[in-house]
């Protein structure tokens, strides 16, 4: 059986979003199949005429299944007539049609990122079929989480799964020096897998051969198979390349193939080497099981197997889930690498939040142009009782409606797929940071919902004005047509529509304005001038990739000489001023911590904080020397008296600001189990970055940690400016001393990666878009809204200046109602500003202030008020300048 | 079946519906084989698309005039694929619409409107 085609894939995509789940159960895979087989069959031109045919018969059939079979379609009957006049009055009405085009095309993406995203990221992988390919996990009922299958199980289970072909196991991410022939050494991601998996993901090699069962046999000469991109750039591209040595983490192995371009299974790996019994021991949870689903096989069969089958496995699996808390589930590789629940995003609570986000966005955009159409529309009251006096059915006037505003949707979601693609590609560097499915350009599927989205769009902004325009009675709007009124009342729900805009711009831009402080904190927290250090993360490996070298102690000994040895020979160099060293630096996340103090009522939970652990001579080297009390010896850590650091926040915030040298603390143990022994506190320190997202609750302690007795160190070295020029030299360094070392890392302490803060910072730039989007939308809609409003009194201020009215009383009468219509909108916002203000900044620990809410008001009241302004000032002017007769004739 | 089932109110049929039946007159088949048949034996006349054969598929299952059935062959190359045969419904309903047919024929005929013998040899 072969995977879809492209066309094949859009044919799926489309029958999958338009048909019913009923009949999709049934027949989508023949459906399919046979589309598949016509295509096929067809040459040329030939096949485009199937593809219109096949495409054109899907959606009737969508529409007969959907909507025939229960009820008379309402919108039958929309002509190409339709979609002219359509086209006609965008070209009429260019500022409404700039403005409207204008809102769709960002509501409508804005509308579709969380379902673009979840469908990139959960995409099958892109081998044949891949689809069938799942990944089975356990799920732990008590905590809702999951975990890789024991291997035990994993053992069991390979080859002797009914509903499966061959079991397979990955590791999600290693990253070791790649060295080759030519002596060229970078860090490169591999992965390390069983042989099986590319029989599983069916993947040829390109050159060469992809893994043997025999690789895997501990003992069995160490070989790897690397990717297309590799061969390229490192290796260029040669065609003698089968044969030669890669040193991968200090071992060498032989190269045995090369896989097609685009492969890089599971993270962007650039090599694979085999996954041997013992890694799998070693990586606790590290790794991903997966299979395919037998031929003829289903999920559901599947899913009772294994079910039957782990219930079965007592002994092995009462050692690792004594309480019987564990299940089995099979889920896709996307779930089981991003550790979603089953069913993917959609099965998060979060995600759903987002997503009614973005509707929201996209409902307040269709509102603003829904708005603007009812507008228009109810100019056209006149035109729309003739049509329905001679004879038009209701419906037939709401389709038309409907046809004229899906047309500017259509153009507006085009527009907006376009930009959404050229933001994909802007964002193209994220991608090494995603698994290599992950594509987020946009794709067929998109496309058609976002035309989908399109559609209904349409139907929200037009159906109604439409049902309400057309609902009044013939007669009376055929009286007002020929006595020149529109005679549709437009005023109230115009008003409403506008104070409500208001009202969201004076919230989001008060919100913003006044919360840009919690995003622009940052600088200074941590306390250094973290630019002039450069951070690396040095680990030792407890084996090469094939093989484990001596015992646990052994190797713990071997890491700590090579770590102690490779500080101080850095420490030596001219250009280095200083190097700290611990298992985490300033600007990163630290591991929180919940401690007692001795000698105070203990609570049940203690306080929470953060701890590190500093090798000697880490605050001398940041620059912070210690203010009270001393710092770290080399005797600290290793004999009896245990000692900590504390930082000055958590003398504040745990002592109460009394004085903290000589007191004890504690770790209080989790969910039972006994406290750690108690710590003497020795001296005190600065703030120097243990919170990045939150440095008001940054409190926390120091232990001291002897290099000798770690495994993977972080160092940060005192260069001065531009400190990555040290970087190659460090390289040779860490060579010297260990090949196996692994340098991780090269950058700035001041650029270092932390989640807490990429979070912040990432939430940070979702909610100013987001701000930025409802601002534009809101603002487009009070302009336009307004300036329409004035400029359908044209003729009143032409007849009133005609009987005499001074143009400086008609004006200030229409600007009255407009600064009223203001003024209630900022009234109403107002209070809701200050509250989620304040709110926030006492989530996060700030005490809010009155000056930067005052500040953000005022910028809320003045951008209102200049939009409101000009929206009445442009058309004003020109009513004004209307000569009184002509007023007067045109109506 | 019920013993008196009547096939008149679902006359006349649709042109897919009623080529569909007269494939599964055949033989067993499944959606690809069906739309290659009707394909072949009118001459290109009647092609039906994909959705158009499932939807009329659909509807003939709930209908109870066709229903799925094994592979005639036994040895399925995909086991995706979905055969279909003919039920007594089915082959009822098929006969009616052919005796409506022949009966409009004989009207036409008789009116001169019939075709010409060297029409229907083309056929």
């Amino acid at each position: 059986m072969s995977s879809d085609s492209h066309g094949a894939r859009v044919f799926r995509a489309m029958v999958r979003l338009l048909l019913p789940a009923w009949f999709r159960e049934r027949h989508e895979g023949d459906l399919v199949s046979v589309f598949a087989g016509l295509r096929a069959d067809a040459q040329g031109l030939a096949r485009i005429r199937v593809w219109l045919r096949e495409i054109t018969a899907l959606v009737r059939l969508a529409w007969q299944l959907r909507v025939t079979d229960r009820v008379r379609s309402p919108l039958a009957g929309a002509s190409l007539l339709d979609a002219k006049l359509g086209v006609r009055m965008l070209v009429k009405d260019p500022g409404l049609t700039l403005v409207a085009v204008f809102a769709l095309a960002i509501a409508i993406p804005v509308g579709l990122v969380p379902a673009h995203f979840t469908h990139a990221i959960e995409a099958p992988l892109p081998v044949d079929d891949g689809e069938r390919v799942r990944s089975i996990r356990l799920l732990d009922r008590a905590t809702v989480s999951e975990r890789p299958l024991p291997i035990a199980s994993f053992d069991e289970w390979r080859t002797s799964l009914s509903t499966f072909g061959e079991l397979a196991a990955t590791t999600i991410r290693s990253e070791f020096n790649v060295v080759s022939d030519a002596g060229v050494a970078a860090p490169a991601t591999g992965a390390l897998l069983t042989a099986s998996s590319f029989d599983v993901l069916r993947v040829d090699p390109l050159l060469g051969r992809s893994l043997d069962d025999a690789d895997e046999i501990p003992g069995a000469p160490d070989v790897v198979v690397v990717s297309f991109e590799l061969w390229r750039d490192r290796l260029d591209q040669s065609p003698d390349v089968l044969g030669q040595t890669l040193r991968i983490g200090g071992v060498p192995h032989t190269l045995v193939g090369v896989m097609p371009e685009g492969f890089r299974f599971p993270l962007r790996s650039m090599f694979w080497v085999p996954l041997r019994h013992e890694h799998l021991e070693g990586e606790q949870g590290g790794y991903i099981v997966f299979g395919r689903l037998a031929e003829g096989s289903t999920l559901e069969e599947a899913r009772a197997e294994v079910e039957t089958r782990y219930r079965r496995q007592e002994p092995t699996r009462n050692e690792s889930d004594p309480h019987g808390l564990l299940e089995p589930e099979i889920v896709t590789f996307a779930e089981s690498y991003f550790g979603l629940p089953a069913g993917g995003f959609s099965a998060v609570f979060a995600y759903r939040i987002v997503q009614m986000l973005a509707l929201f966005l996209l409902a307040v955009g269709c509102t603003n142009v829904g708005m603007l159409v009812f507008a228009r529309t109810a100019g056209r009251a006149s035109e729309l009782a003739v049509r329905t006096a001679l004879g038009a059915s209701r419906r037939r006037v709401v389709v038309q409606l409907f046809t004229e505003s899906l047309v500017f949707a259509l153009v507006a979601a085009g527009l907006g797929l376009v930009i959404g693609d050229r933001v994909a590609v802007l964002f193209g560097w994220m991608s090494d940071m995603l698994p290599y499915w992950v594509n987020l350009r946009v794709q067929p599927v998109t496309a058609v919902w976002a035309f989908g989205l399109a559609g209904l769009s349409a139907g929200f902004v037009s159906i109604v004005p439409a049902l309400r325009l057309t609902s009044r009675n013939v007669q009376r709007n055929l009286q007002q047509s020929a006595a020149g009124r529109s005679g549709v009342k437009f005023g109230g729900i115009s008003s409403a529509v506008i104070i409500a805009d208001v009202m969201l711009a004076v919230v989001v831009l008060g919100f913003a304005v006044g919360g840009t402080d919690l995003l622009t904190e940052r600088t200074d927290t941590m306390g250094i001038e973290a630019s002039e250090y450069l951070h690396v993360s040095v680990r030792i490996p407890r084996s090469g990739p094939n093989g484990t070298v001596g015992t646990e102690p052994e190797y713990l000994q071997r890491a700590g000489q090579s770590l102690d040895e490779i500080v101080r020979r850095i420490a030596a160099e001219p250009s280095v001023r200083a190097v700290a060293a611990g298992d985490v630096l300033p600007g990163m996340d630290h591991p929180g911590a919940s401690v007692e103090v001795e000698g105070e009522e203990p609570s049940a939970r203690g306080f929470s904080v953060h701890r590190a652990r500093v090798a000697p001579g880490f605050f001398r080297a940041l620059g912070h020397p210690v203010r009270e009390g001393r710092a770290f010896s080399t005797a600290d850590g290793i004999g009896e008296d245990p000692v900590v650091i504390v930082n000055h926040r958590f003398v504040d915030q745990v002592l109460g600001g009394r004085n903290a040298v000589g007191q004890r603390i504690r770790n209080l143990g989790r969910d039972g189990e006994a406290p750690g022994p108690w710590l003497r506190i020795a001296g005190v320190v600065g703030s120097l970055g243990m919170n990045e997202a939150m440095p008001t609750a940054d409190a926390g302690f120091y232990v001291p940690q002897p290099l000798a007795s770690l495994s993977t160190v972080r160092l940060a070295i005192h260069l001065g400016d531009d400190p990555t020029t040290f970087t190659p030299r460090l390289r040779e360094i860490v060579a010297e001393v260990d090949p196996s070392a692994v340098v991780i890392g090269s950058t700035a302490l001041s650029d270092v990666f932390s989640f807490n803060r990429v979070t912040v910072e990432w939430a940070g730039i979702g909610m100013t878009t987001v701000i930025a989007i409802l601002i534009a939308l809101s603002a487009s809609g009070i302009f336009a809204l307004m300036s329409f409003t004035i400029v359908r009194r044209t003729r009143e201020i032409g007849i009133r200046l005609a009987l005499g009215a001074k143009a400086s009383d008609v004006t200030a009468t229409i600007v009255r109602r407009s600064m009223a219509q203001l003024g209630v909108g900022i009234l109403l916002g107002l209070p809701i500003a200050w509250r989620l203000l304040y709110e926030l900044k006492r989530d996060l620990g700030r005490i809010p202030e009155h000056s930067p809410f005052v500040l953000a008001v005022a910028s809320g009241v003045v951008v209102v008020g200049v939009i409101g302004l000009l929206a009445c000032v442009v058309p004003l002017r020109r009513a004004l300048q209307i000569e009184p007769t002509d007023a007067l004739r045109e109506g | 079946m019920p013993a008196h089932w009547d096939p008149s109110p679902h006359l006349p049929l649709s042109v897919p519906v009623h080529q569909i039946l007269l494939s599964l007159g055949g033989s067993d088949r499944h959606g690809y084989a069906i739309i290659k048949e009707i394909e072949e034996r009118t001459h290109g006349d009647v092609t039906l698309t994909a959705s158009t054969l499932y939807g009329a598929l659909a509807r003939m299952l709930a209908a109870g005039t066709i229903a799925e059935v094994e592979d005639p062959e036994g040895d399925r190359v995909d086991e995706r694929r979905r055969y279909y045969g003919l039920t007594d419904r089915g082959r009822s309903l098929a006969r009616a619409e052919a005796s409506r047919l022949a009966r409009t024929l004989e009207h036409a005929r008789s009116l001169g409107l019939g075709p010409r013998a060297g029409d229907e040899a083309a056929g």
